[in-house]
């Protein structure tokens, strides 16, 4: 039992560290090398998951031939449930599922990306994190209330397209389809990150003038970027939604983005590694806090203690080791203290240009 | 009479970040007299000035000033030293009024102290006594030109280092500015460093001179030669 | 009907003008856009509460110890989180670092709560104070409406004073604008900064007492309202204290009638954060300058 109890363990833990590897690969193409602080994180993270939520289940009731009565916020887990049962006889349908989603998840993700990126033209970047934060709260709180999306509070149930394997080859399956699509994910960010691009991305960080100089059209950049990153999340979502097997909107707020903003700092933001490191920090931290939880007894939650101590960390790291585990590696192009200065210039040239 | 040396510079080395714009730059200024640096835009000459107050990095070299050594000293202790900077923008809160920006200079004095202080800087620049009230904003150029050397004269200098004063005037208030400069070197014995565009005016009223070109000394030493010397001033200065 | 609905929003709209004036202080000194100023709030409340239950009395009577308790707390983090990434942190990074102290204070008084719980067997969560009538020229008001007017407006007025009429305030609209020629006039920045924290924190640890008067309060009320907070102080025009001020009435009022509102039209009053959401949006892409840009010519 304890071998089985062990392949489970690691399992949850590489669907968790693919989906955070998605998570931080786009946050760090958004933020660490565009220089976008995009921390709407969680909200694109949603859009994925809420595809899922609000779909999966009308869509196997559509393939199916099936009615839906009554309210979704009530009857969603059973109708999920039934569809599944079908889906164990049909992998097809389950499959189908699955594909739909995902596309209509990453295009719903694009689309808003871009629209995200069009207020970064005008504001100044913390005024731009701000805007952001607002948006994805909203969305939160949308979700929340208007119960027909994804059930409001009582959430989503989202159908089990792998029910036609039995356990445990329906985990590995999703394991190896988790891991498959974070590797890929994250090779097509390492490869842009190399690529052509991913210069004119640095360069536009560093200084948006000298690069606009240059002949790159800076809002077409900062759209791309946008776009790439907010379906990478956007798939992280669904991969998420129907790992957990439901979609709860309280799952997705500004302190989701915060984690992965931490992982993205501890990791090393600009350093197409960062993403590896960042979430299995992370995640290990986490299991041991999860590890002791048991063996401690004190008198609060000790949850709250492991958020203090994450704080603490991106504190001392962004004090005394900025670049983080592994950090940026210097081009050939300006040194670092110059360039930090440039963007000083740019962030008080926008200062008084409001 | 001796002749002193107020300010030795030795082989300074002075930029931002991690690009050095001036390069091994040494010559002295003496006490009780103007010193003029010329030299194309972008020779570094803001730079310099910079350097000596404590505002840009410094990576080689030295600063003399009235016998100490104030290479690594923050702007405060240079100011606390006697060394006065005005320079180019910068100089005045806009957002206050020209008696809050006095108050702000004399922070550190008492109250009678200050009052003292006030009184005899507005002897020599009267007008500034009914420009008081008025916000640093409103004023005109010339205008926060006088203000800005009034709070430095507060701090009671022995030497002023000006950075273009005259830049964006009006040709009549800019020999004003030159009219203050020298009075405050003639009659009350500041020794003056001035950093001008406006070459030949600034040859004529100094006693000796630097031509500094990209970051480097190409002339230190009489102001006259300088002034004479049609080869360097056709060179660097299109003169 | 009416009458509720105005004593609603003009106490909110003392909380909000103490809570965005702050926020605004130490984004104009530091640049920093301070995730964890709604947490100031909840210390307050906090240390409100346990003397409250301590001694037994109203916790109107420990006003001063928010207040210096948040002047502690402003001063600590400024001085051991802030002032070491002086001109070494960009923006962003002074967000993200102000988020992580968010998660700092907040979860710090998730544990504090748990802990006076059980120690004391009190209620730490779902905590309500209860208001008293105070009779004045005949007519008897709640003390909510009437101790929130008097503390906010005196707490405003005494730093408009500090400002224009003290020295060091002075010095620090000085520093606000140009902090390299302050320092080159021989001000001590450093402790401009520091004060500027002090405030902040010190007047929502205030702020943050008469939260529980109104609404139920938990470790983390003061957290979810700093998107009003926010939104006060961006439509007012992230330069402008004044403007900050006046921000926080109009989304005191807004939020308070645009909720009444919402319920009469059957939507459900969870979707107030929308309010500060769209002003903090519109202002942000349309017209940054905010309110001050109506008076300011800068």
């Amino acid at each position: 039992m304890i071998v089985v109890d062990v392949v489970f363990f690691v399992l949850d833990l590489a669907v968790l560290y693919s989906v955070y590897v998605i998570l931080a690969s786009s946050l760090n193409l958004e933020y660490g090398e565009a220089g976008l602080p995009n921390f709407a994180k969680a909200a694109f993270f949603a859009v994925g998951a809420f595809s899922v939520g609000a779909l999966s289940v009308r869509l196997g009731a559509v393939f199916l031939g099936m009615a839906l009565e009554g309210d979704f916020k009530l009857n969603s887990l059973r109708w999920a449930m039934s569809v599944s049962q079908s889906v164990a006889r049909n992998p097809f349908l389950g499959l189908s599922i699955f594909i739909a989603t995902l596309i209509v998840a990453a295009l719903v993700g694009s689309v808003l990306g871009v629209l995200a990126s069009y207020p970064a033209l005008r504001l100044r970047e913390d005024y731009l994190g701000m805007l952001l934060i607002a948006f994805s709260e909203t969305i939160r709180i949308v979700a929340r209330n208007y119960d027909p999306l994804v059930g409001g509070t009582f959430g989503a149930g989202v159908v089990d397209f792998l029910a036609w394997a039995g356990s445990p080859s329906r985990e590995i399956l999703l394991l190896f389809l988790s891991v498959v699509v974070a590797a890929i994910i994250w090779i097509v960010y390492y490869r842009l990150s190399a690529s052509p691009f991913g210069r004119a991305l640095r360069a536009m960080r560093d200084n948006e003038l000298a690069t606009e100089s240059l002949g790159r059209n800076i809002v077409k950049l900062r759209m791309m970027a946008m776009m790439i990153g907010s379906a990478m999340a956007s798939v992280a979502g669904v991969l998420y939604a129907y790992y957990v097997g439901t979609v709860n909107p309280d799952d997705f707020t500004t302190s989701k983005t915060f984690l992965i903003t931490l992982m993205v700092i501890i990791g090393g933001s600009g350093n197409p590694y960062g993403p590896l490191v960042g979430p299995a920090v992370y995640l290990a931290f986490d299991r041991l806090i999860q590890f002791t939880k048991q063996r401690l007894i004190l008198p609060f939650d000790p949850n709250y203690l492991s958020y203090i101590v994450l704080g603490v960390v991106l504190i001392i790291v962004v004090d005394r080791h900025p670049g983080g585990i592994v950090p940026e590696k210097p081009t050939l192009t300006l040194p670092r203290e110059l360039r930090s200065l440039l963007r000083q210039r740019r962030v008080e040239e926008t200062w008084n240009r409001q | 009479m001796f002749i002193v040396e107020l300010l030795r510079v030795e082989s300074l080395s002075a930029g931002y970040g991690n690009m050095t714009i001036i390069h091994e730059v040494s010559f002295s200024v003496e006490k009780g007299e103007i010193f003029s640096v010329i030299g194309p835009n972008g020779s570094g000459k803001s730079t310099l000035l910079k350097a000596l107050f404590g505002l840009a990095r410094t990576f080689s070299g030295y600063i003399f000033f009235n016998g100490k050594e104030i290479t690594n000293f923050p702007p405060h202790e240079r100011v606390k030293n006697g060394l006065g900077y005005l320079p180019q923008t910068g100089n005045v809160f806009e957002g206050l009024t020209v008696r809050e920006n006095l108050l702000l200079a004399g922070y550190e004095y008492s109250n009678g102290e200050l009052d003292e202080r006030l009184e005899s800087v507005q002897e020599f620049l009267p007008d500034v006594k009914r420009l008081m009230d008025r916000k640093a904003l409103t004023l005109s150029g010339g205008e926060r030109q006088m203000v800005a050397l009034a709070m430095v004269l507060l701090k009671n200098p022995i030497m002023l280092m000006f950075d273009e004063p005259t830049a964006a005037l009006a040709p009549k208030i800019a020999e004003e500015v030159f009219g203050r400069i020298v009075k405050l070197n003639r009659e009350y014995g500041l020794t003056v460093l001035l950093v001008e565009q406006n070459t030949r005016r600034a040859l004529e009223l100094a006693e000796r001179a630097l031509l500094l070109v990209s970051g480097s000394v190409k002339f230190f030493g009489s102001a006259d030669e300088l002034l004479n010397h049609r080869d360097l001033l056709s060179l660097y200065l299109g003169l | 009907m009416a009458m509720d609905l105005l004593v609603e929003a003009v106490v909110y709209g003392n909380l909000l003008s103490l809570l965005s004036i702050g926020l605004s202080l130490t984004l104009l000194t530091t640049r920093v856009s301070n995730f964890a100023h709604g947490d100031f709030a909840t210390v307050g409340i906090y240390v409100a509460y346990t003397m409250s239950v301590l001694f037994g009395a109203n916790p109107y009577l420990f006003l001063p110890f928010s207040f210096v308790g948040g002047l502690l707390l402003g001063f600590l983090v400024y001085r051991v989180v802030f002032e070491p990434l002086r001109g070494k942190a960009s923006l962003v990074t002074l967000m993200i670092v102000s988020m992580a102290l968010d998660f700092i204070l907040r979860y710090s008084v998730q544990i504090y709560a748990d802990v006076l719980q059980r120690s004391l067997g009190v209620y730490t969560r779902g905590i309500v104070f209860k208001d008293v009538n105070i009779n004045l020229l005949g007519f008897t008001f709640p003390g909510l409406l009437v101790i929130s007017s008097a503390v906010a407006w005196l707490f405003l007025l005494i730093l408009y004073l500090f400002l224009y009429r003290t020295k060091v305030g002075i010095a620090m609209r000085a520093v606000i604008e140009n902090p390299s020629l302050s320092e080159a006039l021989g001000i001590n920045v450093k402790r401009i900064y520091a004060l500027s924290w002090m405030l902040a924190a010190s007047f929502a640890g205030v702020a943050g007492v008469f939260l529980p008067f109104r609404i139920t309060v938990n470790p983390d009320t003061g957290f979810s309202i700093l998107l009003s907070i926010f939104a006060a102080v961006t439509l007012g025009g992230l330069k402008s204290l004044l403007g900050s001020i006046i921000g926080a009435y109009i989304i005191a009022f807004s939020e308070t009638v645009g909720v009444y509102y919402l319920s009469q039209i059957g939507l459900s009053t969870a979707y107030r954060p929308a309010i500060s959401f769209i002003t903090l949006a519109l202002v942000l892409l349309l017209y940054p300058r905010g309110l001050a840009g109506l008076w300011s010519k800068r």
